[in-house]
Parts: structure tokens; C-alpha cells; sequence
């Protein structure tokens, strides 16, 4: 079971990955079709005044036609990149496809304008010439493509127009000029060796553009793993707390701040009753479910989980807010401590039904200044609120232990910042309590 | 620092992977010389053998024991290797080039068969090789070289040296030729450089993953301590959890807010850092874990924390094992902060008094918290009562006080305070600090 599950998480890292060089793979497919169309643009750029020169000079019909079947090559090539580059740009998934049409669309319309410059230029030139290295041109274009397979696709297709329309070349005007046998298969520079080069080429490349690819998917993995610790540093000390740390994490200081906020402690009263009466290991599935909805309420009201210690809950409301935007962090606080009691009781409802342990929750809310920070060692650290009105929110909580009626204590300072007049009246009459660690008593509310 | 780091990570990973793939490179280029050379040893039988194809053979033969020498030199001694890439390139480039050239000196070729020939080709794909070295200077030199020599090969024979009769026929097919040839092959050299310099640029986004991955790791590890790092990796997805035996360690500094009421935020941090730093050497040191800093508390567990597999520990053999680590951490504490105070208190600071308490038991360990928010807790009633015993330090007040847990049957010198079942289900030792 376990092992299955390895795999399949495996499987969706490998995915992952594969998107990753795919996206890799399409940019450099956009590229390649930019320098295409460039290559046909400066084509025409080149060949246009050639053809001014001498086309009307030329008595033939032929290099006419030849010319102007040269700017149809070009122009159809352009239209295709053009129509392709919006169409892949937009649709990224068709990738696969797109590129074995590309190929051969490279292919074909190098060995058109081969061609056409057979009618242009004639056989023997076209031969002994060095026309056949576009051939190559647009073979080493397909190392972007990072496959070995597309490289050696694109160098056979070469190989095999060159040679198809060499031999045709050769059939038609061996004839009139004997030379071309010399210069193409007979001489030690005939075509064959150059099929067989063209080949050593495309294999050649071929491991280039692998080994490129073994690069980049390098590049995902780490990534990945980045990206996935990164999103587990988050749920571990939420995310807004990971940015603030990974922001300061290279600066010499602790990223020490004063702010201004409201603290809420959460826990659970009778946690070690429960603990000692049931199953430890449904205990923690019904702590998690607990936790979960929990977070919920308070993210939902704005509030930062700080940490859990045990069964308790510190979260932080107006974390890192300017003076002026925190007037309703009570509000929220406050709201999210009833909503998380109400949410409680609706689960103990349930849990008592299932013969599961009911869990008795106290809140405590103080309002204050405190210290956030980074606090530890180079080989541990942890992100901490420090200051009494920690501790005070800390020994409100403890004094729902105390209470029967009272599941949530706040402080005079938390009463006063409410604006919600609903909540307000929700409040019984203040009294004096004395809190540990306090000398003097401290006027506390209570829902 | 940083930067420096990274150069040297960078070198170290180019060199490693050039060397993987020079085996390689040599390989081909082999092939490629013989096949270079091989169609003239045919001229042998045939009598047409030349001084030309003698030189173009040695030529080639040069090569190939010039590219085995310098790949065994490197192997030897890496600091060579930028030389004899830099040789092995100019060799590679010039020698087809030169092998071209007495072909047609010693005329063993026809004029045309210099021009209209394949060997070109060769040169692209030595080109191609050499980019596998992974730098775009060296590429970029070998491509410039290459294009020059063609252009001082291909002019100077087509306009110096070639033989009356053939000129006129060669100037015809050759003027446009010359140039056409050499957009070609550097339209081809062009494209391998780009090349070259994509890889460069995916070596360097790996180098910079690499450090942005191992930083991740250490920041995130600080957060949730080294030990545990795997193990919260690889469980990130669901909560888990497992029971294992451990001796709960949780100290406390007394009366920390007071004591810092008249401090700045940063000075506490700071004062609370050197505090935090010195302690938490003392538990890693002595095998515990650190759980979790508690505003100005130290919540630590000694235990088996491989929660993937049981040890082989026999229950009696862990529990005296993470007792004596425990008990141990807990006197090496006391006596550092002794130290930190004497420091302390010649800069005349305040000090800090703290308590510690020692309790064993079974202990739930694993991820508790929301889909979004996880925690890695150590949750039970062992926690709960070792800060229970902890509290009750102030009240008797030790520094450091134990529960019969830990100390088992043999108590050397825990010193017994209290058995009262009101105060603490179990009977309570304290350890002796005092510096006699």
C-alpha cells in the first residue's frame, strides 16, 4: 500500500518535471520559428535585388519562373510560421504534434528552395555549389528541440530530399553535362559522403540536445524540490510568516519588529482527560479535524496561526498592518473566537453521537504591543510573538479552566476597540481577576 | 561570499561534466579522423598514393595521438584542462583545414574537389564537439577561426594559385560560391554557439536552483530542526502521527516579561538569541531534539526519532539511554547559563534564573494541524506534565527537577523532594547544581 502510493506520488513528480521541459521545449519551438521566419525574410531580402539585376536581362523563361516560384517558397514558409506562431503560442499542448509537423515543414521548404535554385541557377552549379549546407542549417536548428529524436528525424528527412533530388537532378541534366557525374558520385566528394556526414551531424547533435535536456530536466528537479519545500516551509509556519522569513533570511539581523495586534489563545481544557480516556491515535485524527476547521475560522477573519503547542492554538490578528488599518482586528478577533466555540460545539454534538471524545474549549484574547521576530540558533530557530500581552492572553485562556459559564475571556483594551455594537452586547458586566504572574488585577470581560 | 561560492560550485560542476562527456567527444572525433582518413589509403593499391595523401595521413595521425595525449594530461592534472581545450580546438579546426590545403597543393585533388567537397561538413561537426565543452568563448573563438581559415583557403585558391585554364570556368562558378559557403557555415556556426550559450545559461539556472534549493532547506530545517526534515518532506501530503518512548525536557527562563520590561525588542531578541544559541548546542549535542522555542521556553524531547522505523532498543535499554542524555543536557545547562550570567553580570546585565524539568513517557510525535498549517508536535501527557514539573521547580525551588520516570531504579545523586499525589502523581528528585 505504501509502496503504491510512493509510486504514484513519483509519477506525479515525473509529470511535473515533464511539464516543466515541456515548457522548456515550447519556448525554444517559438524561437526556432522566429529565426525561420527571419531566415525567410532576409531569403527575400537577398534575392530580390539579385533578381532586379539579372532576371531582366535573362532571355529565359526559366529563371523567371524559377524566381518567382523562389518568393511563392518564401511566402507560403511565412505564412505557415506566422499562422503557427499564434497557433502554438496559444495552444502549448499541441506542442508534440506541432513539432514533427515543423520538421518536415523545415525540410520541405529547404529542399523547395533547393529546388527552385536548380531552376535558377542550374544543375551542375547546384551540385559542385555549396547549397547543400542549408541542409545542414536547418538540421542544427533541431538541437533546441532537445530530443535525439527529433534531431535524427530531421537529419534523415534532410538526407533523404537531398538525395532524392540530387539523383533527379542527376537524371535530368546528366546528359547534357557529364561533369555533374564527376562532381556528384563518382569524385570523392560525392553525395554519399555528404548523406553520411549529414548523418554523423544529426547524431552528433543529437547527443548535444540530449545532454541539453538532461540540463534542464536537472533544472525542474531542483526546482520542484524548491518549490515543493517552499510550500511545505509554508504550512508548516503559514505562508505569510515563510515570506517574511525567506525575505530577511540572508540579512545579518533577526528581523526583530515591534507591532501592534491582538493575540488569541486557544485550547483545549480537558485535553489530558482525553488523553488518558481514549485511543492516542484517534485523539490526534479528531485534533486534526479540530485544527483544520479552526484555521479555517481564523484565516477566514484574518488571523495568522502562530504556532500550536499541543492541543493549544496562538494565532495573531493585524500581523505586520500599518497603525491605520488594524481598527477592526478586535472585531475579528473577537468574531473568530465565537465563531470557533460555536463551530466546537456543533463538532462535539457530532463526536458525542460517535462515542469520540468532546473536547471543552477556553479562549483568550488579549490587545497590545508586542515583539516578532526570529528566535533561536543558527541550527534552529523559530518565528515567535514575544511580550506580555502574550503571556496575558496566555493566563486569560488559563482562567477558562477555571470558570464553568466563561469560555471567552478578553481584556478592558480588547473591549473597548470593538466597533461591532452586535458584539459588544454579547459581553457580561467586566469584573477584577488577578492573573498569575500579574500584581495587579485586571478588568476582564466575558462572552 | 555567496558569489564566490557559486563561481566555484559553478567551475567545479562545468568541469565534472565536461570531463564526463571529453571521453565522448574523443570518441567521435576518432571515428571522424579515421574516417577522414581511410579513403586515401585506398590510393595505396591503386598507385596514386601521393606525398599530398602522406601528409594529409600524417596530418590526421597527429590528431589523433595529439587528442590522447592532452586528454591524458587533463586526466592527470585538471589544471591543464583550459589549455589543452583551447590546443585540442585550434588543432581540430586548423588541421581539416590544412589537410584541404596540401590536398590541393600537392594536387592529389582537383581544384573542385576542394570547393565542391564535403569536408566542411567535418569542420561543422568538430565544431559541434567542441561546443560540448561547454563554453561560448572557446566556441566562439573555434567558429571565428573556422570561418577565416575557410575564407583565407577558399580566396587564395580561387584567386592565386588556380591554373590558367580553369579559371575562367572557376571564377563563374565560384564568386558567389565562395561567399554563399561561408554565410552557410556561419549561419551553422551561429546556431551552435546560440546553442552553446543555452546551455551555459541552463548550467547556470541549475547552479542557481542548486543554491536556492539548499538554502530552502537550511532556513526551513532551522525552522523545524534538521532531525526531522525528511521525514516532514516526505509527509507533507497527510497528518501523521506515532507514539514513541522519550524524555520530555522543558525548561523555562523565571519571570522572563519582567525581567525584559525595560528592554527594546531588539536587546531581548538578542539577549534571548545568545541564551537560545548556547542551549540548544547543549541539547543537539547530547542527542536531543529541539521541539519548539515557547516565547522564552525550550520544549525538548530525547528520544528515538527515526518515526519511520522502530529501533532496536529494548524498552529498558531506552529508558535508561534517553535518561541519561536527558539528565546530562539538563546539568550542562545549568552550568552554561552559570557562565553566560558571569558574563552577564561584569557588563552588568540582568541575569537569568530558569527551571527545568525532566519527565518521561510515552509521547504522541508526528504532523498535526490543517491541510494548510502543519505543525510537527510532540503532544501527550508527558509534555503536559513535564511542564507541570517544571513549574513546580519555582515552587520548590531547584533549578532542575526530575520525576521517578527518569530516574528509574538507581538514583546516584537526585536528591528525592516530595511524593505527595496532590502536588505530582509521581515522586519528585531534584539534581544538585551547586558547584562544589
Amino acid at each position: 500500500m505504501n509502496s503504491k502510493e510512493l509510486k504514484i506520488e513519483s509519477l506525479q513528480i515525473e509529470d511535473n518535471i515533464q511539464e516543466r521541459i515541456d515548457v522548456e521545449r515550447w519556448k525554444n519551438e517559438l524561437m526556432l520559428i522566429r529565426i525561420c521566419l527571419s531566415i525567410l525574410v532576409f531569403m527575400i531580402f537577398i534575392f530580390t535585388p539579385i533578381y532586379f539585376l539579372f532576371a531582366p536581362q535573362a532571355s529565359t523563361d526559366v529563371l523567371v519562373v524559377g524566381y518567382s516560384l523562389l518568393f511563392i517558397v518564401c511566402a507560403i514558409g511565412i505564412t505557415y510560421y506566422l499562422i503557427g506562431y499564434k497557433f502554438l503560442s496559444k495552444n502549448p499542448k499541441t506542442l508534440n504534434v506541432f513539432r514533427a509537423v515543423d520538421i518536415t515543414m523545415e525540410a520541405v521548404i529547404i529542399s523547395c528552395v533547393f529546388f527552385v535554385l536548380y531552376q535558377i541557377f542550374g544543375g551542375l552549379k547546384l551540385l559542385s555549389g555549396p547549397v547543400f549546407l542549408m541542409f545542414i542549417v536547418i538540421n542544427l536548428l533541431s538541437i533546441f528541440r532537445l530530443s535525439f529524436g527529433c534531431e535524427v528525424y530531421s537529419a534523415v528527412l534532410c538526407s533523404f530530399f537531398y538525395l532524392v533530388e540530387s539523383l533527379y537532378i542527376i537524371y535530368r541534366d546528366g546528359n547534357d553535362c557529364p561533369a555533374i557525374y564527376d562532381y556528384s558520385l563518382i569524385s570523392g566528394s560525392g553525395i554519399w559522403l555528404k548523406i553520411l556526414f549529414f548523418i554523423i551531424v544529426g547524431v552528433v547533435c543529437g547527443v548535444l540536445s540530449k545532454k541539453a535536456r538532461k540540463l534542464i530536466r536537472e533544472v525542474a528537479i531542483k526546482n520542484y524540490e524548491t518549490s515543493h519545500i517552499k510550500m511545505v516551509f509554508g504550512k508548516y509556519v503559514s505562508p505569510e510568516i515563510r515570506d517574511y522569513i525567506l525575505k530577511s533570511r540572508n540579512a545579518e539581523k533577526d528581523g526583530t519588529k515591534e507591532d501592534f495586534g491582538a493575540i488569541l489563545f486557544c485550547d483545549i481544557n480537558n485535553f489530558s482527560e482525553v488523553l488518558e480516556k481514549y485511543e492516542p491515535k484517534a485523539v490526534v485524527s479528531q485534533l486534526n479535524v479540530f485544527f483544520e476547521n479552526m484555521e479555517d475560522i481564523i484565516s477566514k477573519n484574518g488571523g495568522v496561526i502562530n504556532k500550536f503547542v499541543g492541543s493549544c492554538i496562538m494565532a495573531v490578528f493585524g500581523l505586520g498592518k500599518a497603525d491605520g488599518e488594524n481598527s477592526d482586528i478586535c472585531d475579528a478577533a473577537v468574531r473568530s473566537a465565537q465563531e470557533m466555540k460555536k463551530m466546537t460545539d456543533s463538532m462535539n454534538s457530532l463526536w458525542k453521537v460517535n462515542n469520540f471524545a468532546t473536547f471543552d474549549i477556553g479562549i483568550g484574547v488579549s490587545l497590545g504591543r508586542f515583539i516578532t521576530g526570529n528566535i533561536g540558533c543558527e541550527s534552529r530557530k523559530e518565528f515567535t510573538c514575544l511580550g506580555d500581552v502574550v503571556n496575558v492572553a496566555s493566563r486569560l485562556q488559563s482562567k477558562t479552566r477555571v470558570s464553568e459559564s466563561a469560555h471567552v475571556l478578553v481584556t478592558a483594551e480588547v473591549f473597548r476597540m470593538l466597533q461591532d455594537e452586535n458584539i459588544k452586547s454579547d459581553f457580561k458586566q467586566s469584573e477584577f481577576m488577578s492573573l498569575k504572574g500579574k500584581s495587579q488585577q485586571v478588568e476582564i470581560y466575558s462572552l | 561570499m555567496e558569489n564566490l561560492d557559486r563561481k566555484q560550485w559553478f567551475q567545479d560542476e562545468i568541469a565534472k561534466i565536461t570531463s564526463k562527456s571529453s571521453s565522448f567527444i574523443n570518441r567521435v572525433k576518432c571515428i571522424i579522423i579515421l574516417l577522414c582518413g581511410i579513403p586515401f589509403l585506398f590510393k595505396i593499391p591503386l598507385g596514386t598514393y601521393r606525398l599530398g595523401d602522406l601528409i594529409v595521413n600524417l596530418i590526421l595521425l597527429f590528431l589523433l595521438v595529439s587528442s590522447y595525449i592532452l586528454a591524458s594530461i587533463v586526466e592527470k592534472n585538471i589544471k591543464f584542462r583550459e589549455i589543452s581545450e583551447i590546443l585540442n580546438m585550434i588543432f581540430g579546426i586548423s588541421g581539416i583545414v590544412l589537410c584541404q590545403y596540401f590536398m590541393y597543393i600537392f594536387q592529389c585533388s582537383n581544384p573542385e574537389n576542394l570547393f565542391f567537397s564535403w569536408v566542411s561538413l567535418a569542420s561543422i561537426v568538430v565544431l559541434a564537439l567542441i561546443s560540448m565543452r561547454y563554453s561560448t568563448k572557446l566556441t566562439i573563438s573555434a567558429a571565428v577561426l573556422m570561418i577565416a581559415e575557410y575564407a583565407i583557403l577558399y580566396f587564395w585558391v580561387a584567386i592565386a594559385i588556380i591554373s590558367p585554364e580553369l579559371k575562367e570556368q572557376f571564377i563563374d562558378l565560384q564568386t558567389a560560391g565562395i561567399l554563399q559557403r561561408l554565410l552557410y557555415l556561419s549561419m551553422a556556426s551561429i546556431l551552435i554557439i546560440l546553442f552553446t550559450q543555452y546551455v551555459y545559461r541552463a548550467m547556470y539556472r541549475i547552479s542557481d536552483a542548486a543554491i536556492e534549493l539548499n538554502s530552502m532547506k537550511k532556513t526551513f530545517g532551522q525552522y523545524v530542526s534538521h532531525d526531522i526534515l525528511d521525514y516532514v518532506l516526505e509527509h507533507s501530503k497527510k497528518s501523521s502521527a506515532t507514539e514513541r518512548y522519550g524524555v520530555v525536557l522543558f525548561s523555562d527562563i523565571r519571570n522572563f516579561t519582567t525581567l525584559m520590561e525595560n528592554h527594546t525588542s531588539k536587546e531581548t531578541v538578542a539577549k534571548l538569541n545568545e541564551y537560545f544559541a548556547q542551549m540548544a548546542s547543549i541539547i543537539e549535542k547530547n542527542g536531543g531534539y529541539i521541539n519548539k522555542f515557547i516565547g522564552d521556553a525550550i520544549l525538548a524531547v530525547f528520544g528515538d526519532l527515526n518515526l519511520n522505523e522502530e529501533s532496536k532498543m529494548s524498552e529498558r535499554q531506552k529508558r535508561t539511554y534517553y535518561s541519561q542524555q536527558a539528565l546530562k543536557a539538563a546539568k550542562e545547562m545549568s552550568i552554561a547559563l552559570k557562565e553566560i550570567n558571569k558574563n552577564w553580570r561584569e557588563n552588568k546585565e540582568r541575569e537569568f534564573h530558569i527551571g527545568i524539568g525532566l519527565h518521561a513517557g510515552n509521547i504522541i510525535m508526528g504532523n498535526v494541524g490543517s491541510e494548510n498549517r502543519m505543525e510537527f508536535a510532540c503532544l501527550g501527557r508527558t509534555v503536559i506534565e513535564a511542564m507541570d514539573v517544571e513549574d513546580l521547580t519555582k515552587k520548590f525551588g531547584y533549578e532542575i527537577m526530575v520525576s521517578k520516570t527518569v530516574v528509574g531504579n538507581k538514583d546516584d545523586k537526585l536528591v528525592f523532594v516530595t511524593d505527595d499525589s496532590k502536588i505530582f502523581p509521581q515522586p519528585l528528585y531534584y539534581v544538585d547544581t551547586e558547584v562544589k
